[in-house]
């Protein structure tokens, strides 16, 4: 298991998210959630669609405000975003695609005020650190969806922030590169002990990168429950295939599969009106 | 590292060429050897103007209503001689550039705030786009009672007439900038200046291109209405005298010479906005 410290890094506390869509109608997209994620810590939400678990995400992060509830960062309230201490990487089209590869990691840097030589460094390092600095002067458009999002990941990284909140990064990808990637990262991070915050879909993901999994209901979102992953870190790809992975990924099946039949049936009678919980914008 | 070295390989790049940086532009190559299609072009070109030869010399069609190639081809040596009418060419592109001019900013600031400001939006810009879908050659009188018979009414009814699709060209264009840049851009802290110059403003360029393309368009194709319509000086007095008195190449030579401006200016305007567009590589 991985170093942690018994201060949480963030904390989320009756945290409410609710919101009238056009029609007049009511969502509450998370009902009083509560949750610690300690330092060094990676903590996976998963759950059906709609249940919340981006939203959640951008509350901890800040780019969002929650209608009712606490959110602290270091035990200091969230207002915005912060990205000294809080990274982000999105799901897909998150670089600019007029702007070469290594300018995009230095972007969040430019935005810093950091000057050129020292910025253009920093994400020269991180880039090599996800593989890609040979491609440091192509452009966006050239790469493929992995390469592009493990060059998201070199931005994030480069900004140098504590925690890292990764809304399903590898959700665009084809299964074989989220695989590659999954354990990419996590031979990444362990090189740089950051906290995450993990949304996905995929359970294996879950399992194989986190300490522990967040299950998350149907909506109105709550937690349901949180699954421990006791195998030490780093994570070696032989754990996939381990006994005890299955056991965990199909005790996360069966938590899961309950949700998203709720989650499917809701929205089928047209109780689950609004959309995803307003995940996009 | 790993199985996930998929690149789509770009134009002029070997796949296992690694670090060989962005599609190289054809700009760079030394020598230059005419493609298929300019060959094809230049062909199509040659056999039209035979034919346009031969039809008017054989009679086909009457030399009174017609001017055959050669003849028009001395009709514009004859003119380019003669310094009054290069003065009425000169002044209407003149004329051109600083209608142009003023409707590119105009319509650039306009389009911005658009497309920025959801209030500005929705009270401009229903306003804006019924005018642009309005025909505005009936308002030719009024530009005329208003501004006169001179340069005024020309530049600025070429102004008006550019202004309304760079306006709503880079409406669309500021809107459309994708939701997840901005996201992403937030995230990293950006403030709204950083946002607006490092995302809005790359982001809508190539719209920004076309709008003023558009504009340009617009704007010469409004002065030029005007010299017709206002014809007592310029251009459009000449194109006139020489309609009335069948001078049929003469003014073959004087629309041939608008239309050469026109082609020139698009070429130029390709060649920049394949510069500035190196980045949309082979989606582009």
């Amino acid at each position: 298991m991985a170093e942690t410290t018994t201060a949480p890094a963030l904390t989320a506390t009756e945290v409410t998210m609710a919101y009238r869509t056009r029609r007049g109608h009511t969502v509450v997209a998370l009902d009083r959630v509560s949750l610690d994620v300690r330092r060094g810590e990676f903590v996976s939400l998963i759950g059906p669609s709609g249940c919340g678990k981006s939203t959640l995400l951008y509350i901890l992060g800040g780019l969002r405000r929650q209608t009712s509830g606490e959110v602290a960062l270091d035990g200091q309230r969230i207002t915005g975003p912060t990205p000294r201490k809080v990274g982000f990487v999105f799901q897909d089209y998150t670089l600019f695609p007029w702007r070469t590869i290594i300018s995009n990691v230095e972007v969040g840097l430019e935005f810093r005020g950091v000057g050129r030589k020292e910025r253009r460094e920093h994400a020269a390092y991180n880039l090599d650190l996800v593989g890609l600095g040979a491609f440091a002067n192509a452009y966006p458009g050239e790469l493929s969806g992995g390469m592009q999002q493990r060059v998201a990941i070199a931005r994030a990284l480069s900004m140098d922030p504590e925690i890292l909140l990764m809304d399903e990064p590898f959700g665009a990808l084809d299964e074989q590169t989220r695989t590659v990637l999954g354990e990419e990262l996590a031979r990444i991070l362990e090189k740089t002990g950051k906290t995450i915050v993990f949304v996905t879909h995929s359970l294996s993901e879950a399992v194989f990168l986190s300490d522990r999994v967040v299950v998350m209901s149907a909506r109105p979102g709550r937690i349901k429950e949180i699954l421990t992953v006791a195998e030490p870190r780093p994570r070696q790809p032989a754990f996939s295939t381990s006994q005890s992975f299955t056991d965990l990924r199909n005790g996360l099946f069966d938590l899961l599969h309950e949700e998203v039949r709720a989650a499917t049936l809701a929205e089928m009678s047209g109780a689950g009106i609004g959309g995803d919980g307003g995940r996009r914008g | 590292m790993s199985t996930d070295q998929t690149v789509r390989p770009a134009a002029g790049i070997a796949v296992s060429d690694r670090g060989a940086g962005p599609a190289p532009d054809t700009g760079s190559r030394s020598r230059w050897r005419p493609s298929g299609t300019s060959l094809g072009i230049v062909a199509v070109l040659a056999v039209w103007l035979v034919a346009w030869e031969a039809t008017v010399r054989t009679g086909l069609i009457s030399s009174t209503f017609a001017a055959a190639p050669s003849e028009v081809a001395v009709a514009m040596v004859e003119l380019a001689g003669n310094a009054e009418v290069r003065a009425a060419f000169g002044g209407a592109i003149g004329m051109f550039v600083v209608a142009f001019a003023i409707a590119a900013v105009a319509g650039v600031l306009a389009g911005a705030a658009m497309g920025l400001s959801r209030i500005a939006y929705r009270t401009f810009h229903p306003v804006i786009l019924g005018l642009f879908s309005t025909p505005k050659m009936i308002f030719i009188p009024i530009f005329i009672l208003v501004a006169g018979f001179g340069v005024a009414s020309k530049i600025s009814y070429g102004a008006v007439s550019g202004f309304f699709p760079v306006a709503v060209t880079v409406t669309a264009g500021v809107r459309m900038v994708d939701r997840r840049l901005l996201l992403a851009a937030r995230s990293m802290g950006a403030s709204r200046l950083q946002t607006l110059r490092g995302v809005v403003v790359p982001g809508s360029l190539p719209a920004v291109m076309a709008a003023l393309w558009y504009g340009m368009k617009h704007a010469l194709l409004g002065v030029l209405i005007m010299e017709l319509f206002a014809s007592q000086e310029g251009i459009g007095h000449y194109i006139g005298l020489y309609t009335s008195t069948f001078r049929t190449d003469r003014v073959f030579a004087l629309v041939l010479g608008l239309a050469l401006f026109a082609i020139l200016l698009g070429s130029l305007w390709r060649w920049q906005e394949k510069r500035l567009s190196r980045w949309r590589g082979n989606h582009g």
